[in-house]
């Protein structure tokens, strides 16, 4: 297992902020803390505690329950080390090199719950001297676009004399070599192509006897849990699997579509060839691509559920098993034009996908983050004018729906591992600090756009 | 609210039926009239989940399959032993569902 470590450099900041104007000024704090930052896999309190001084030494532990309620930087200062254990985060000081050495051997550990080990960062308001990074460039844009879209609604788009303020939107359409979707998540910019990664497809099956040519050579294992064999007679897995993990160059000039050319593919036939499925093939599917490794489950699946409705439990259980194993389910919103997010992306430890258009707004038929508890939109993948492979003889199709979207973020999940060997909740907070905001509502769109690591 | 038309085609013309399939009845009961339940158990190690199955059965439930990664044990259970089905700490149980997804030509997927 590949996980994250870290080295005790400190982290450059620009010289125009090392030094302060006056004596009266407060410096601004950048860069590093001086602390860090230890995450942890799943566990109770009493396991955690025991890894770390069985691993690193560490016994001195501030548990965030013998803590004042009002946890803040204040109370956090003069702490040796403060495990947030529902978090699975450890803080703690930078002092001891040794104890950090340690930290870093257990992250190479599998057995150890230790995941990785980073510098904790200064976190500021923007100011006004112009310093931003390119992520908060991203923020900025998106606080733009949002405040620029509330205002428009006001002021009735132009009629205040001031021509609304709304910029055109990007729009992104298919080129010759590339999809739309492979474009607007930055996959054509990624070095990455998830190899290495086992990614599983839960969906009705694949293109397999004969195999779709797409995917000849491509390291595969499949299983049904239909009672029907995995040939794909209806379209919907092959054209899932192909964006998910369609290789980065076709044959016969045909366009890209796939995110994670190199992963391995587990096709997890869980809907028939009607399109039909069951709670009980689809957790068998879970089950089975959990035994086989999968770093990413992707489910471009669900049912509908009325506002208020709470998740399920078997999935909640799933997915909560899923993350201890180090694994992510990704799920399809759903497509009832605006209703709540459905079953079983509607699980908190399930991450839902909204699905936007060519101009990344979100599709017409996309679900909201209507109800709490887990029935919230986490993330937006492309999910409209969707091509890729599709049953055979057709070969390819565009499509659309919040299905096209989801396989768009489980490529990129895997993107994502193989890049910085984050796994399970790393990989899911991977994904949403690197999205891309669109100023739209959250409950629309989430984190917003999905975005592939780039160099 | 306008009236129900029924047999809206004549009877000869009605299609030949084709072999029952499972999905052709409601998913949440079986041939037997049983309902299909999920009975989920957090964190569940397998010996646990050996001991409520064998619990479950013994209070009439067909197991179907046994899921350690997931901690969940399928199966079936007469309707009018469904309201009295219990499991031991922290288990769940649910009546299993089907889903659907659109027709291959559908538009929207």
């Amino acid at each position: 297992m590949a996980k994250r470590r870290t080295t005790n450099q400190t982290a450059s900041t620009p010289d125009a902020h090392q030094a302060t104007e006056s004596p009266t000024e407060t410096p601004i704090k950048q860069g590093a803390t001086g602390r860090y930052l230890v995450t942890m896999a799943p566990g109770s309190q009493s396991k955690l505690l025991k890894s770390l001084k069985n691993s690193a030494g560490i016994s001195a532990v501030t548990t965030a329950d013998n803590i004042d309620a009002s946890l803040n930087a204040e109370t956090l200062e003069g702490e040796e080390a403060v495990l947030l254990d529902s978090l699975g985060v450890l803080l703690m000081t930078g002092d001891d090199m040794d104890k950090l050495e340690a930290l870093n051997a257990a992250v190479a550990d599998d057995t150890n719950p230790v995941m990785a080990v980073e510098e904790e960062q200064y976190v500021f308001a923007i100011g006004d001297d112009g310093y931003l990074t390119e992520a908060g460039r991203d923020y900025v844009r998106g606080y733009r676009d949002g405040v620029n879209n509330w205002a428009a609604k006001l002021l009735g788009g132009g009629q205040d004399g001031h021509g609304g303020g709304i910029e055109a939107s990007e729009t992104f359409a298919d080129t010759a070599l590339l999809t739309w979707g492979l474009q607007a998540t930055r996959v054509n910019q990624s070095g990455a192509n998830g190899a290495g990664i086992r990614v599983a497809v839960l969906d009705t099956g694949m293109v397999v006897n004969p195999l779709h040519p797409d995917f000849a050579g491509r390291q595969m294992l499949s299983a049904s849990f239909v009672g029907e064999p995995v040939q794909d007679l209806h379209g919907h897995g092959t054209h899932c699997i192909g964006t998910a993990l369609g290789r980065q160059q076709l044959a016969g000039g045909t366009r890209r579509y796939g995110v994670a050319g190199q992963s391995v593919i587990l096709a997890g036939k869980v809907l028939n060839n009607a399109g039909r499925g069951a709670d009980g093939g689809i957790l068998a599917g879970i089950n089975w691509a959990l035994q086989n490794g999968a770093r990413v489950i992707s489910m471009s699946l669900g049912s509908p559920v009325a506002a208020g409705a709470p998740p399920s439990a078997a999935y909640e259980n799933a997915g909560r098993s899923a993350l201890n194993a180090g694994s992510l389910i990704i799920a399809a919103a759903g497509n009832e034009n605006g209703a709540p997010v459905g079953r079983p992306a509607n699980s908190p430890s399930i991450m839902a996908v909204a699905a936007v258009d060519q101009s990344l707004r979100r599709a017409s038929f996309s679900n909201r983050g209507i109800n709490g508890n887990g029935g919230e939109v986490n993330i937006a993948g492309p999910g409209v004018g969707v091509f890729s492979s599709f049953r055979m003889p057709a070969r390819y199709a565009s499509i659309n729906g919040t299905s096209m979207a989801t396989p768009h973020v489980a490529g990129i999940a895997a993107l994502w591992s193989q890049r910085t060997g984050a796994r399970g909740m790393a990989l899911w907070q991977r994904l949403v600090t690197s999205a891309r905001p669109l100023g739209q509502p959250a409950r629309d769109v989430g984190a917003g756009l999905v975005q592939a690591p780039v160099p | 609210m306008s009236e129900r038309v029924l047999f809206k085609r004549p009877f000869h013309k009605l299609e030949k039926r084709k072999k029952p399939s499972p999905f052709d009845m409601p998913y949440e009961h079986t041939a037997m009239s049983n309902i299909r339940v999920t009975v989920s158990i957090p964190n569940a190690t397998a010996a646990r989940l050996k001991a409520e199955s064998k619990n479950l059965a013994a209070q009439g439930m067909q197991i179907e399959s046994v899921l350690d990664s997931i901690g969940a044990i399928m199966g079936s259970v007469a309707k009018g032993k469904l309201g009295k089905l219990s499991a031991g700490k922290d288990a769940s149980i649910e009546v299993a569902q089907s889903c659907e997804i659109p027709p291959p030509d559908s538009l929207i997927q």
